[in-house]
Order: structure tokens, then sequence, then C-alpha cells
């Protein structure tokens, strides 16, 4: 059973939240205040983070900023509707993913099996596809996915879960164009709603981390209306990505 | 130029070049022209005569001086004070003194410069006159008399200035005296400009601050004050930036207020509706079949709600001048794009199709969140207007026109339309056309309202029209971004 935080003041949403997710298969504690919740959510007792960013006392993302200077653990916000510079702010400072609030349950616990899978691939499904666990060196950049570790000319790079399994996606089809919506259903398991920027914000995140160049190309380029292209270094085009 | 600055500037310079120039005209007459020419003539004239007369005088009294006939000398003299005025007070032979009436340095300080000088010598003290010439005397010896002319007898023989002929002179002489004041006259002007310059610059600063301070607040920067270092003292310009910055204060006030009232509002009224929607779906894993179309309803409901929640949210927003600082050079073409893509998809379950026309690359400026918005909220309501198996069609053009390039928006359903006579109230808040078809098609009635709001804050119109063959043509003007103005 995965054990879910949910940091939010609202103590009656917190209990029907509850009851709607324990026959889900996922027990919720629930904290009412940002301090609390930012240590507990550091405790590592948890699979995973529910975060409202209207929060009394410490913002949400003051919350966000904690966690994440000590832990990779997912989060995912609950955004005012609407607000979208809200969304795009927790996005950058690594939130995993955003929900507007009020929200469908149902909504939520798609996100949240969403979050699951990127985090703790089923066996089988590495056992179905098993070029999944196999390194992929692009460039100056090597990854593992078993290790969940990636390398960039021997310094390991920090990335939160979302980003990871977006760099996969995009090294595994480098040199090739990835649409949006393909990216936003492998990564973030969901349909991109009108004027979602999530997928934009993770890319550009992982421009900041990478650097926006390799050599003297761009790294991951914008196919504008489309989508995004990681770019293969010019001695292995047409090659596709190496494996080892 | 309509600057305050430049008014004062130049008003002040006028008046002091002006008052130049009257000083220079004064100058003009009094000190050239038949006036001044013929008082110096007189006066030379006076001084030739008396200087004759008092060589005559001269010549009688060392005549009388070298007979030894003292008390005839000063008969003499008496006659002469009594009959022409003149006193004869010194008389020198040589440099001996051998009268000496009423020792005044006058007189002698005059008789000083007849010896040095030989001719004659002629000082107007107010009251008196002094004279002084040289004679010779009996034996041939130089001789120097002296004497005053009480009164201003000498005065009255100057005849009054002829009063024709004035300009002929004055302007005979102009060349000559210009050429004179020019060099002050210029520096003068200059001076005078560069102190006019300052004084209008130190009277206008003020203005300048407490203007650029309004436009800063009028911009939506609710910090800005005039402060109380530029503007100081007590006059009326000082007490009208403190008045300017307790209304900056009142109006910052009320803006924060109002804004945490707004959010408080939104949180407080979506609060419940989270719960809402929470306990719904419990309701509906733990109910039966029976209250599902009743649950589907009461969730409908709810999203309409919310939706409802948040355009009001954003309307209220636009109308507080939305959020001003984003003024960033948006692709048009590219939101359009977008806009028309993602309608598209949501056409596809009523079988219509959305499609974007573009040919033109066109930048706007502004906010594009905002812009987003009010595009879209017109396509959608062409969406959910058009027939079954129609299309929307979404341009955007460049249009040119005499203040300016503009870009135009053009959507066109292939609907029903609007009655003439709601065209122009369809961008009022909560305006419905028809009450019925609305609620069914699940309009809030705000969507086109934010559309005017965001378009006017842009700078731009939105105006709809019926077009000939059927359907509704809302044409969104905005003004193309130009090149910042330096």
């Amino acid at each position: 059973m995965s054990r879910i935080l949910v940091i939010d003041d609202d103590v009656d949403l917190c209990d029907l939240l509850t009851d709607y997710l324990t026959p889900e298969g996922l027990e919720v504690e629930s904290v009412h205040e940002g301090e609390r919740g930012a240590a507990r959510a550091l405790s590592g007792d948890h699979a995973m983070v529910v975060l409202d960013v209207m929060l009394p006392g410490i913002s949400g993302f003051d919350v966000l900023r904690r966690i994440r200077a000590g832990s990779k653990v997912p989060v995912l916000m609950l955004t005012a509707r609407g607000d979208e510079v809200d969304r795009i702010v927790g996005l950058e400072m690594g939130a995993d993913d955003y929900l507007p609030k009020p929200f469908n349950p149902r909504e939520l616990v798609a996100r949240i099996r969403a979050i699951q899978r990127r985090v703790e691939p089923r066996p089988e499904a590495e056992q179905n596809a098993g070029k999944r666990a196999e390194k992929v060196v692009v460039g100056d950049v090597h990854m593992d996915p078993r290790a969940r570790v990636v390398v960039q000319r021997g310094h390991t790079v920090e990335l939160t879960s979302v980003e990871f399994a977006l760099l996969e996606v995009l090294l595994r089809t480098a040199g090739q164009v990835v649409t949006r919506e393909d990216l936003a259903k492998e990564v973030l398991g969901r349909r991109l709603t009108p004027y979602d920027r999530s997928i934009d914000v993770h890319i550009s995140s992982l421009r900041r981390k990478l650097g926006h160049q390799v050599g003297d190309m761009e790294r991951i380029k914008t196919v504008r209306g489309t989508g995004y292209i990681y770019t293969l270094p010019p001695d292995a085009a047409g090659n596709g990505p190496e494996r080892r | 130029m309509r600057s305050l600055f430049i008014k004062v500037f130049l008003w002040f310079w006028l008046a002091t070049t002006l008052s130049g120039l009257a000083l220079f005209l004064i100058g003009l007459a009094t000190q050239t022209g038949p006036p001044a020419e013929h008082r110096r003539r007189a006066v030379e004239q006076v001084r030739q005569l008396a200087g004759q007369t008092m060589a005559l005088y001269g010549a009688t009294a060392a005549r009388l001086l070298e007979q030894g006939e003292r008390t005839a000398l000063d008969e003499y003299t008496g006659d002469l004070e009594r009959t022409s005025g003149i006193r004869i007070v010194l008389f020198l032979r040589g440099n001996e003194t051998i009268f000496d009436r009423k020792t005044s340095p006058q007189a002698r300080r005059l008789a000083e410069r007849v010896a040095g000088s030989g001719r004659t010598e002629v000082e107007d003290a107010g009251e008196a006159v002094w004279l002084a010439t040289g004679v010779l005397g009996p034996q041939g010896e130089p001789c120097v008399v002296a004497g005053v002319l009480e009164g201003s007898t000498l005065r009255a023989a100057v005849p009054p200035v002829p009063a024709s002929g004035l300009w002929t002179g004055f302007l005979a002489e102009f060349p000559r005296f210009a050429r004179g004041f020019s060099v002050p006259s210029l520096v003068s002007f200059v001076i005078g400009g560069l102190v006019c310059l300052g004084l209008a610059w130190h009277l206008t600063a003020p203005l300048r601050r407490l203007r650029s301070a309004a436009q800063r607040l009028a911009a939506g920067d609710l910090t800005s004050r005039v402060g109380a270092g530029p503007v100081r003292g007590r006059d009326e310009i000082a007490a009208l930036g403190r008045d300017f910055d307790l209304m900056a204060a009142r109006i910052e006030e009320l803006m924060t207020a109002r804004q945490r009232l707004l959010r408080d509002i939104s949180h407080e009224l979506r609060s419940p509706l989270a719960r809402l929607t929470v306990a719904l779906e419990l309701a509906r894993q733990r109910s039966g079949n029976d209250a599902a179309s009743a649950l589907d309803r009461i969730g409908r409901e709810a999203e309409r709600l919310n939706d409802l929640i948040g355009q009001l949210l954003t309307l209220t927003q636009l109308e507080n001048g939305g959020d001003r600082k984003a003024r960033e050079p948006v692709p048009l073409t590219p939101l359009v794009e977008a806009i028309a893509a993602d309608a598209n998809f949501e056409a596809q379950t009523r079988q219509c199709t959305v499609r974007a026309i573009v040919d033109d690359e066109v930048m706007v400026e502004g906010s594009e969140e905002m812009l987003r918005r009010g595009i879209e909220n017109v396509v959608r309501n062409a969406v959910r207007y058009t027939a079954e198996n129609t299309q929307v069609d979404i341009s955007v053009s460049r249009h040119r026109g005499a203040s300016g390039d503009s870009a135009i928006v053009r959507v066109r359903d292939h609907g029903p339309g609007v009655p003439e006579g709601a065209l122009s109230k369809l961008f009022l808040p909560f305006y419905r056309v028809a009450d019925a078809r609305d609620r069914q098609t699940g309009g809030t009635g705000i969507g086109l309202a934010i559309t005017e709001r965001a378009v006017r804050l842009h700078g731009g119109t939105v105006t709809a029209a019926n077009a000939p063959d059927g359907g509704l043509i809302v044409e969104i003007t905005l003004p193309i971004s130009q090149p910042a103005a330096p």
C-alpha cells in the first residue's frame, strides 16, 4: 500500500480524500499546515506528496522549496484554477505535476497512478520491454534507467522523477521529433489540456540542468507547433542512440 | 511645443530681451541724435562765450591791478557781479596768487588745469558753474582768471531741444550706436536666456516629477509616489504633490484590499466546491445506478459554478487593468493557430471543424495570457453556435491604417447569427441573446465580455456583425507593436 502525504489546510477535504483514496489502495496522511508538512515530506515515509499552493503560514511554494532541498519525492501541486502563473512556478520549482482545484478525485487518482508508474516501473512491464532497462548514451549524457541516474561528463545530474522520465523518452528517440502530446502521454500519463505548458516547463528545466548547448548545437530543439527533438551528436547522426 | 517648461522659458526670455531692447532704445534716444548733439554744441558755444568774456574781464582786472588800484578792482568785480552774475574769485600771474576772493578748491583746481591746457575750462557744479581761462598780462606774462557764475544763468542760455528732425538723426546714428551696443546686448541676451532656462526648469521640475509619478500610477505601479524629496517647500505644487501621495496611498490601499478580497472569495467559494466534487464521487461509489443521472447533474452544475467563478475573477482582474506589467511581444499567428487546434479538438464532438487561415506573421504587444483568453472565448462561442457539420474560420491579417498598422483577427461561424439589435450588446456581461439555448449550450454569459475587456486593455476594439449568408463574424482589431519610440 502506498503512503501519500496530503498537505492541505482544508480538514474536511482531507477527510473526504482519505475516504476516497483508501479504497483505491492508497494510504493517506494529512497535514494541515506547511511547516509540519515539509518536515513530514522529508521524513521519507511517503511515496508521494499532494501539496496545496494556498496554505496558511508558509505557502505551498515554500514547502516545495524545502522538500526539494532535501528530497526527490514526487510532488503533485494543487493550484487555484485559472492561475497559470502558480502552475508554472510550481513546475519550475520541481513539482512533478499539478491539478487545478477544485478537481475531480478520479483525475487525482489518475495523476497519482501516472506518477507511481513513472517512479516504480512495475516488474512485469520491465520484463515485457527489456530495452527499458538498457543504458542510454547520447552525446555527453549517460542514463542508467535501472539505477535512475544520469551522468554528464562524470557528474551526476539531479533530476526529478518527471524530468528523468522526460529525458528518457527524448534520449531513446534522439534525432526524431516527439510531439508534446506523446510526451505528455508517456511522461505525465495524461492528455494535455488546452494551454497546458507542463511539458514545456519540464523541458526548460532539463535544458537548464543539462546545458542549452551540446557542442555548438542546441541540445533540445523546439519544433514549433509540434514538439521537441533531442539533438544527436554529428558523428552519431543517423545511427540512433547508442545502447550498451 | 506645448510643454509648460518651453512656455515659461520662452516668455521669460522674451521679457528680458524686450527690457534689454527698451534700454537700448532709451540709450539711443538720449545719447545720440539731435537732442544730444544739440546739447553738446550749445555747451561748447557757452564755453567759448564764457571764455571770451572771462578773458576780457581778466584783461581789465589785470590792468587795474598793474596800476595798483586795488579799490578800483574791487569796484570793477562788484559791478561785474551785479551786471553779468560772474564773480571773479581768483587771479594768478605765473605761479603767484594775485587775488583770491574766496579760496575754493574748485577754482584752484580749475585754474591749474587752465595753466596746463591753456584753454577755457568750465565745470558745472550744479548750483554754480565754475569758469577759468588764461589771459595775457600787461607785460605779456600768462595769467589765469577764475570766476563763478551762481544760479542757473548758464543753463538758461542752452536753448531747448528742437522737436523736428528727430527720426532722421536717430536713424542716422543707429548703426554707430548699435555697433557699440552689440556685444553687451548679445551677452545679456545669452546670459538672460540661460537664467530664464534655469528658472523655467526650476519652476517646472516639480510638475514633471508629479507627472511621471501620475503616469507610473496610471500604468499600474500602485507604489508610485512623488515623495518629499523633489517637491519641497510650502508652495502650491508641493501641496499638490503631497495630496497626490495621499491619493495614491489610498488607491493602493483600496486596490490591495480588493485584490485580497477577490482572492479570498475565490478561495472560499472554491473550497466548498472542492469538497463537493470529492463528496460527489464518494456518493457515486456508494449509491446505485438510480442516482447516477442526478449525480451527473450535480457534477455538471458544480463544474458550471466553478467556471463562472473563474470567469468572474478574470473579468474583475481585467477591469482592474489586468496584469499591466505583462507587456511582452506576442506572436499572434502561432497563438491563433494553437487556439484553433484546441478548439478543433473540442469541435469534433459536434462534427464541426475549426480552421485557421493565416498568412501574415503578426506581432502585437501585451499579455499573451489575456489575448489568448480573449480570442479563445470568441472561438469557443463560435464553436458553440455553429451548425453541426459546418466549420469555423479564423483568419489573421494585417491592415494598414492611417494611425499605424493593426492586426485583425476574424472569427466566422455558420450558425444562426444574432439579431441586429443585439449585436452591440453582445459584449455586455451576462447578456443573453436567447436564454434557453444558451443554458443548454453551457455558456456563462461572461466570455465575450472578457474578450471585450482584454482587447480594450490592449488598445484594440472588437465588433460583431452578421455575415450576409448567415453566421456571425466577430472581428478583433489590435494595434501592431511598433518599435519602441525613443
